[in-house]
């Protein structure tokens, strides 16, 4: 790396001195004075100049740049995951929730992508472009086309964020999809959500970004190669180069099919191309796998860059780690479909996805094991724990903790009872914390002090640092581990009150301050740094000493003990000895991996034959046509019961179902999170049948059924009700056995509460004490039939923006409840009492039905029969969010069908 | 630059053994965490394969990085 540089470029000083056919382009020229103009003109900035270090060379500059503009969106990202978090735990306990539906959810979008891409991705490719100009000596060129890439990158995280309206500040319009956003779901006209073509552009944006950086990254070692034509034959390259080439093969692979789905979205979007959902999911998941381990290729690099300097021995065994290079590279463009193992795809073809899940654990394996041995013989005196050798620990640990729930989540029939539950979030959080991040602050630690010509300022920071990532990042992954135990789905926030999950989403929230807070200390270091830190030189070091250098300046000065000098290795053990271990344990690896691939085969065959409705029962008793929209389910029944029912699958105890299962807008997921049976988790994808075969529990009640994926705003209100009605002798049971049995587990039930007493109050979402489906109510009468009385209140001010029960064009919750008030205080939705009869389907009980009133208490009494009945509002409200009438195709349309002031009465026999 | 201080004899663990240690409650940790469905009899049996397997791969990491002849 060149020093410091304190003239203005050549091209503007010298320009006369050269001659005109070797001149650059007249628009380099020109972007050269333009930049040296503005950089020479802020660099009389103290602040400026040393933060942005513009008095060094462009590569320093663009590195600074990009660290510093990946730091940002990390914290930008960081906060949104606080953001949402404090609005579950708001909804957890009962306070007031501030945000609305969307702002909730793009709170969480925006988060996966600010971390993936504005933070991982630019760190990425910040350290990687570092490294091969200064391990291999290159002088870097096409500076501007370096400076695209970085303009590109952050550009498309604007644009993807959407229409910003400042004032007054709307962020209903920022990207509600998820960060990784399935067909159709969120294109005009085909989805009841609709973002802004602003999003499709970003990722567009994004991945010119990542071509033209590999490009620049290609056009660098081509030349080094040509250059170093004979020197490089027979060379060993160093093993992080076979990665950073791998990383580079992987770029064109990983966003080239995000170009292709992308492209797709935006055409059906806008030109009214035809879609298919499930080719598009597909195309997409081979971006969206292959994404993480594109990423999960920085600590990687890192790890074989830094543990051999510090330990100042080579990698334990060359060949097995350029294995594992190759191996990643080859295996990784495979896996996209084990993100739709229970979407309706050939049973074969999630099979051989999930044997090369398997297969994939292997380069893991090695690359591990070579790492743990590359430091075995290294004696306690040699090895400093500074913050480079901690934050390089912390990538191994964590990768292996991340990485061992890997194969977890690749067994297909192990998915059915995981799938888009926050285990996953544990899974992944655990990779992109504590092994992707923690390896990208290793290199910055080692790296900073020579981008900056100055030494850590403060040890102690470093440690702190170090210790809140540990501490926030492990209790983060821990917690999303235990709620997703539970059953708890990803991107929820509407969740019922029960202890297990408040105390989670509570510790789950301590985890994020403490995580963010210890981004701080990294931040004060940093700045401290390049405005007091002492002065570093590499001069006369060689690179693994100037690492070393920089690494040992987060050590307390009284306690550095370790030379920094390059030592000699002599090799005392052979390579046949030592590669005799590694094959010893990939044999060993790939003996269990087979073993587990075959133990994990017919059940996988078992759930892609019963989704794509190959293994129907003989037995079944009761065939469902369910369909899936946004925000409900339609179902429609024959066999032993009969009729349509909204948000509802009513079957008798114990019966065999058979469930057809389609959908339109979004996909959706019939789930039924059981714990003391097998678990239902089918997808439903628009335009391709799939089924669900399960046997209804044996045990008479109401089950909660959320839908398992996300489809948009009021995801949270999209959970239906499996109603199980008692059979033969058992008619007119109580909900006694029920309750004891702990409903199955399932901790989506809806709580029961006596009839006679049960306090039904209207919460701002629109549901009955914060449950969906409302309370299930619990009365007993004679044989015969008896009196059955209760009553709800919708209190006026649970109207507001948030609402899907008033429309809103205005932010101004007042707006939605003068529109209440200008109509008398009722609203034209039919409430009342409908009884379940399994012959013909919901039948209206006289006397009670009447229009949604709002404010005022309302009582229902009747004479009812033993049974269930459906209470409340059990139909969905046609829905549309256009706050400040801003809605439109070109910025977002926000609309849907949504139930919540419902829920089932159950009426036993005396 | 640090003065090259001689070898400082070898007291306290090495990095291995910190690798090592810390590898073992981390997957101690995943394998705990994994339990809950594998041991779990209502729950997909498959998930007690493949937690079987990964306990076994475990030990068979531990104990082939134990026997192997140090990076020398």
């Amino acid at each position: 790396m060149s020093g410091t540089d304190l003239r203005p470029s050549q091209a503007g000083a010298e320009e006369s001195s050269i001659p005109v056919f070797e001149r650059p382009p007249a628009l380099i020229q020109w972007l050269d004075a333009t930049e040296d103009s503005i950089r020479l003109s802020l660099a009389k900035l103290r602040l400026f100049e040393r933060i942005f270090l513009l008095r060094r060379d462009w590569m320093t500059r663009i590195t600074m740049l990009m660290l510093i503009a990946g730091l940002l969106w990390g914290a930008v990202g960081g906060f949104d995951a606080f953001g949402f978090q404090t609005q579950v735990v708001a909804y957890a306990t009962g306070s007031v929730v501030h945000l609305s539906n969307v702002e909730i959810y793009s709170s969480v979008t925006l988060h996966g992508i600010r971390e993936l891409f504005g933070f991982a991705q630019q760190l990425e490719m910040a350290a990687l472009g570092f490294l091969v100009v200064n391990a291999l000596g290159l002088v870097p060129r096409h500076k501007w086309t370096l400076y695209s890439t970085v303009i590109l990158l952050n550009g498309s995280m604007l644009l993807i964020q959407g229409p910003i309206y400042f004032l007054p500040f709307n962020d209903n319009y920022f990207p509600a999809s998820g960060w990784y956003f399935l067909s159709p779901l969120g294109i005009n006209g085909q989805s009841a959500y609709v973002v802004s073509p602003l999003f499709f552009l970003g990722w567009l944006a994004l991945c010119a970004a990542l071509f033209l950086w590999t490009a620049w990254m290609v056009i660098h070692l081509r030349d080094w190669y040509r250059q170093h034509r004979a020197e490089a034959q027979g060379r060993r390259y160093p093993v992080f180069l076979w990665f950073v080439v791998g990383t580079l093969v992987l770029v064109p692979l990983t966003y080239g099919p995000l170009v292709v789905s992308t492209a797709w979205d935006i055409g059906s979007a806008y030109a009214g191309w035809p879609i298919s959902a499930l080719a598009n999911q597909v195309i997409f998941w081979m971006f969206g796998h292959s994404l993480v381990y594109l990423l999960f290729l920085l600590p990687i690099v890192a790890l074989y860059v830094l543990i051999p300097i510090l330990a100042r021995r080579p990698p334990y065994s060359y060949r097995w780690a350029v294995a594992s290079a190759i191996l990643f590279v080859l295996l990784t463009p495979l896996l996209g479909l084990h993100h739709l193992y229970l979407a309706p795809l050939p049973a074969w073809s999630t099979w051989l996805t999930m044997a090369l899940s398997f297969a994939i654990a292997l380069p893991s394996a090695i690359t591990f094991f070579s790492v743990w041995m590359t430091v075995k013989g290294v004696p306690a005196g040699q090895w400093e724990w500074n913050a480079v050798a901690l934050f390089a620990l912390l990538a191994f640990a964590g990768a292996i903790f991340g990485g061992l729930s890997g194969p977890a989540l690749a067994t297909i029939p192990w998915d059915v009872d995981v799938h888009n539950s926050l285990f996953v979030l544990g899974h992944f959080h655990a990779m992109t914390i504590l092994a992707i991040a923690a390896g990208g602050y290793a290199l910055l630690y080692a790296v900073f002090p020579i981008l900056t010509g100055r030494q850590w300022f403060s040890a102690w920071l470093a440690r702190l640092h170090f210790l809140f990532t540990v501490v926030g990042g492990a209790t983060i992954v821990v917690a999303f581990e235990e709620l997703g135990s539970l059953g708890v789905l990803r991107r929820e926030f509407i969740l019922p009150h029960l202890a297990a999950i408040t105390s989670y989403q509570l510790i789950l929230l301590g985890g994020i301050v403490v995580m963010l807070g210890g981004q701080l200390f990294f931040v004060a270091n940093g700045a401290l740094t390049v405005f007091r830190g002492e002065l570093y030189s590499a001069a006369g070091l060689s690179f693994d000493e100037a690492i070393r250098r920089a690494a040992q300046s987060t050590v307390p000065k009284r306690r550095r003990r370790v030379p920094i000098a390059d030592v000699p290795f002599v090799r005392r053990v052979s390579r046949a000895r030592r590669e005799r271990i590694e094959a010893a344990w990939v044999g060993t690896v790939i003996v269990l991996l087979a073993g587990v691939l075959a133990a994990a085969t017919p059940g996988a065959f078992a759930v892609g034959n019963s989704i794509n409705g190959d293994a129907a029962d003989p037995g079944v008793s009761e065939w469902i046509d369910l369909h899936g929209q946004q925000y409900y389910w339609s179902a429609t029944e024959s066999g032993a019961v009969n009729g349509t029912y909204d948000n509802a699958l009513v079957v008798f105890a114990g019966a065999s179902v058979e469930v057809n299962l389609s959908a339109s807008g979004a996909t959706q997921s019939l789930l039924i999170p059981f714990r003391d049976q097998a678990v239902v988790d089918v997808q439903a994808v628009p335009g391709t049948p799939s089924y669900a075969s399960f046997t209804a529990p044996s045990v008479a009640g109401v089950y909660g059924a959320p839908d398992g994926e996300y489809d948009g705003p009021w995801f949270g209100q999209d959970v239906s009700a499996l109603i199980v009605l008692p059979t033969g002798a058992d008619t007119g049971a109580s909900l006694a056995s029920f309750q004891s049995n702990g409903g199955g587990g399932d901790i989506y039930n809806p709580p029961v509460l006596p009839a006679a007493t049960a306090d039904l109050v209207g919460n701002p979402e629109g549901l009955f004490n914060d449950s969906v489906p409302g309370p299930t109510l619990s009365a007993n009468v004679v044989a015969g039939g008896g009196p059955v009385s209760l009553e709800w209140t919708v209190p006026l001010d649970s109207i507001g923006i948030n609402n899907y029960l008033v429309n809103v064009t205005s932010n101004s919750p007042n707006a939605q409840q003068q529109y209440v008030l200008q109509h008398n205080g009722t609203l034209p939705y039919p409430t009342g009492l409908w009884r379940i009869d399994p012959a013909r389907g919901l039948a209206p009980v006289n006397g009670t039905l009447g229009p949604l009133v709002i404010g005022r208490n309302v009582s229902l009494s009747s004479d009812l029969v033993p049974g269930a009945y459906l209470y409340g509002l059990p139909s969905p409200v046609d829905y549309s969010y256009d706050p400040a009438g801003d809605s439109g195709p070109g910025v977002g349309i926000q609309t849907g069908d949504v139930m919540g002031l419902w829920g089932v009465l159950w009426v036993g026999g005396a | 630059m640090t003065d090259a201080a001689p070898d400082r004899p070898t007291a306290g663990v090495g990095p291995f053994g910190v690798f090592g240690i810390v590898a073992a409650i981390a997957a101690a940790g995943a394998v705990f965490e994994m339990s809950y469905y594998s041991a779990n009899a209502a729950l997909s049996p498959a998930a007690l394969g493949t937690t079987v397997g990964i306990v076994i791969a475990l030990l068979a990491f531990f104990a082939w990085g134990i026997r192997a002849p140090p990076n020398e």
